[in-house]
């Protein structure tokens, strides 16, 4: 698996996956999710299990099973944690507990590192009191605002686990009493959106929308929701287009979990009817957004509330400055100035977009910085990386004190021998 | 003691999340108070680790979010001019930290607030060391290794291992260079600031040091054919 990535990823990175798979070779891992199929969860695992598995770490996934209620229920879970107002009754609270107790019955977490992903799964910590110490709960959602009521139901079961993982440091809850780490979600440079595409399948795609290659093309590809900020995005656009010739290509999905999507979208095609420099694109294929992103002057995420915001990562891997809203994760990934612009609001982001427009070798240094910058910290080889680094901790058990690979020890980690391991746990 | 070798190390983290926050002035200087050592280090050193090739415009987390968030413009700047270089002892670098903050606040009548998404959080790294495993015995050998390296061995050498890992409070190529007799060569990286560059641009500079030293016949201590136990 890592030759593949051989001229892809950092040499660093994947020297570094070797140095720690060589100390976990033969410690086993497992993955404890709600679905194998559809989601960021899936895709994540199906991408990550061939990984740790050539490694030499022997890797097994579960999933949960359940009837349509009780799916119904962790969708109700889910959306409150994200700050959805919605309210779980007591009758719901029992479906959800009958299922993971039947679900324990039928699931061992028996490998020296267990990961739980999401809430869907995470009573399940309840049954196994004995394995606590090796399981981790890793979350993948924006826990930033969750609904009072509903975290204090959660809330027990999570603290019962070795470790809880995030996204970003707002993701964590502070009355969370376990270790909290941060690991970044990621890309895979190899996949269908993502990958090296040639100018002939870029033109032929972004053409075959009536986009012309002959003029700058700004891209915000995200779902049409109210957070993204598709309208501030139209306005942005019209204020740039005063000075210059230009389009705007707004594409994405709705989440089939949200009501407001197919409402969003009508008022963005209605706000665009008539011009026809702004191309509404529903729900194209991974292909295409490559395409477009490739194709694309600036990338946009011009998010007010946000996740992580995988999209910024998408556009900076494809060379592209990015203007992104200072918020949730994208100032993670944004340099100010370095590798993109955060901005707070229509005029901002126009201004930026001006700016890039009329010096377009800035942008282009600033595309390769993005590139550089998320070669090193959001493909999916630092992810591995990070998720090896994890489980050496877990396995540690001992917060405080580095983790010693290769042979290191505190004699021989300094010129002269100095004991480096005595002093890490006093400065602690 | 001339034939200690150097032997090549690196450090990966993970971030972990403290229950510390602040959205003022008054916080920040609260926490900085009582954070860990490794939780400062953290906060100055991050961008090292997040690219190499990076000086952000602010360089410590620190100052950065003093702008960004808070506006204050006059203590980011001050935020930004610690003397990391002179004060190799985190504690000093603390008191700093402190003292800037004390001092702005007693100036103020009001202080600004910004929301809890904008807050700061305190994160601490969880450190694994690897072993590059390779070992230079000559200044040669060293410059040969050094090269072949990715930066954040030069990382972990010249800031992990002195501020957290040790005692001694002096970098480890000084050290090693002190032990080989290359007393000018390590006066000379010590008096060098590598907080305003990139890592990659240390690491460059590291590299052209030694080879500058190396070109110069009158250097102290660089014939490694005089040192006992020498093998070409």
């Amino acid at each position: 698996m890592i030759e593949k990535y051989r001229d892809i990823a950092p040499d660093k990175i994947l020297s570094e996956i070797n140095a720690l798979a060589g100390a976990l070779r033969g410690h086993t891992l497992q993955h404890i999710s709600s679905t194998r199929i559809g989601g960021g969860v899936a895709e994540i695992l199906n991408r990550m299990i061939p990984w740790t598995t050539s490694l030499g770490i022997p890797t097994t996934w579960d999933v949960i099973d359940g009837r349509q209620d009780f799916f119904e229920v962790t969708k109700s879970i889910h959306n409150a944690l994200q700050g959805s107002d919605v309210e779980i009754s007591c009758c719901n609270k029992e479906i959800y507990l009958a299922h993971l107790a039947h679900n324990a019955g039928k699931i061992e977490p028996d490998a020296d590192v267990v990961m739980v992903h999401d809430p869907q799964p995470a009573f399940l910590i309840e049954y196994f009191p004995h394995r606590r110490k090796s399981m981790v709960w890793r979350c993948h959602i924006d826990l930033s605002r969750p609904m009072p009521a509903i975290w204090r139901f959660l809330r027990p079961a999570i603290n019962k686990y070795a470790m809880a993982v995030f996204h970003i440091p707002h993701f964590a809850q502070k009355d969370l009493t376990i270790p909290k780490v941060l690991i970044s979600p990621s890309i895979d440079p190899l996949s269908e959106k993502n990958r090296e595409l040639t100018q002939e399948e870029i033109t032929r795609i972004v053409e075959g929308f009536g986009i012309d290659r002959g003029r700058p093309i700004i891209v915000q590809v995200s779902r049409f929701d109210r957070f993204k900020d598709p309208m501030g995005v139209i306005a942005a656009f019209r204020q740039v287009r005063r000075h210059f010739d230009c389009q705007l290509v707004l594409a994405g999905g709705g989440a089939t979990d949200d009501p407001e999507g197919p409402m969003v979208q009508a008022e963005v095609e209605e706000a665009a009817a008539g011009d026809p420099d702004i191309f509404v694109l529903f729900q194209p294929t991974d292909l295409e957004v490559n395409a477009l992103q490739r194709a694309a002057d600036i990338i946009l995420q011009k998010s007010t509330r946000e996740g992580f915001g995988l999209t910024v990562t998408e556009g900076m891997w494809k060379g592209k400055p990015v203007i992104g809203g200072a918020v949730g994760g994208i100032p993670a990934q944004i340099i100010h100035g370095e590798t993109g612009y955060l901005v707070n609001s229509p005029e901002g982001a126009a201004y930026r977009i001006r700016y890039l427009l009329s010096h377009p070798h800035a942008g282009s240094v600033m595309g390769a910085r993005g590139r550089e910058h998320v070669r090193y910290n959001f493909l999916i080889t630092r992810h591995v990386r990070d998720y090896l680094l994890l489980m050496l901790h877990v396995m540690q058990n001992e917060s405080e004190r580095p983790v010693f690979i290769g042979g290191v020890t505190g004699k021989t980690g300094r010129p002269g021998g100095g004991d480096i391991a005595a002093k890490a746990g006093e400065k602690s | 003691m001339n034939s200690i070798p150097f032997r090549f190390l690196k450090a990966v983290y993970l971030a972990e999340v403290t229950n510390q926050r602040a959205t003022s002035l008054s916080q920040l200087l609260m926490e900085v108070t009582i954070t860990s050592q490794w939780s400062l280090f953290f906060h100055l050193h991050q961008h090292f680790f997040r690219d190499p090739h990076i000086v952000p415009e602010y360089p410590n987390d620190f100052s950065s979010w003093v702008h960004t968030y808070l506006a204050e413009d006059a203590v980011a700047e001050k935020l930004a001019n610690l003397n990391l270089v002179r004060s190799m002892d985190l504690e000093l670098v603390r008191r700093e930290i402190c003292t800037i903050l004390a001092q702005h606040l007693q100036e103020i009548s009001g202080e600004r607030h910004t929301s809890s998404e904008n807050a700061f959080i305190f994160c601490k790294p969880r450190l694994a060391v690897l072993d590059t495993g390779r070992t230079a015995r000559t200044l040669d050998e060293f410059i040969d290794i050094l090269r072949e390296m990715d930066s954040d061995t030069v990382a972990y050498h010249l800031f992990i291992a002195p501020r957290l890992l040790s005692e001694t409070m002096m970098n480890d190529f000084s050290l090693w260079f002190r032990q080989r007799g290359h007393h000018r060569l390590a006066d000379r990286l010590d008096s060098f600031d590598p907080y305003l560059k990139s890592l990659k641009e240390n690491h460059d500079f590291l590299l052209d040091l030694i080879e500058s030293e190396r070109a110069d016949p009158q250097a102290d201590g660089y014939d490694d054919r005089k040192i006992p136990g020498y093998r070409s």
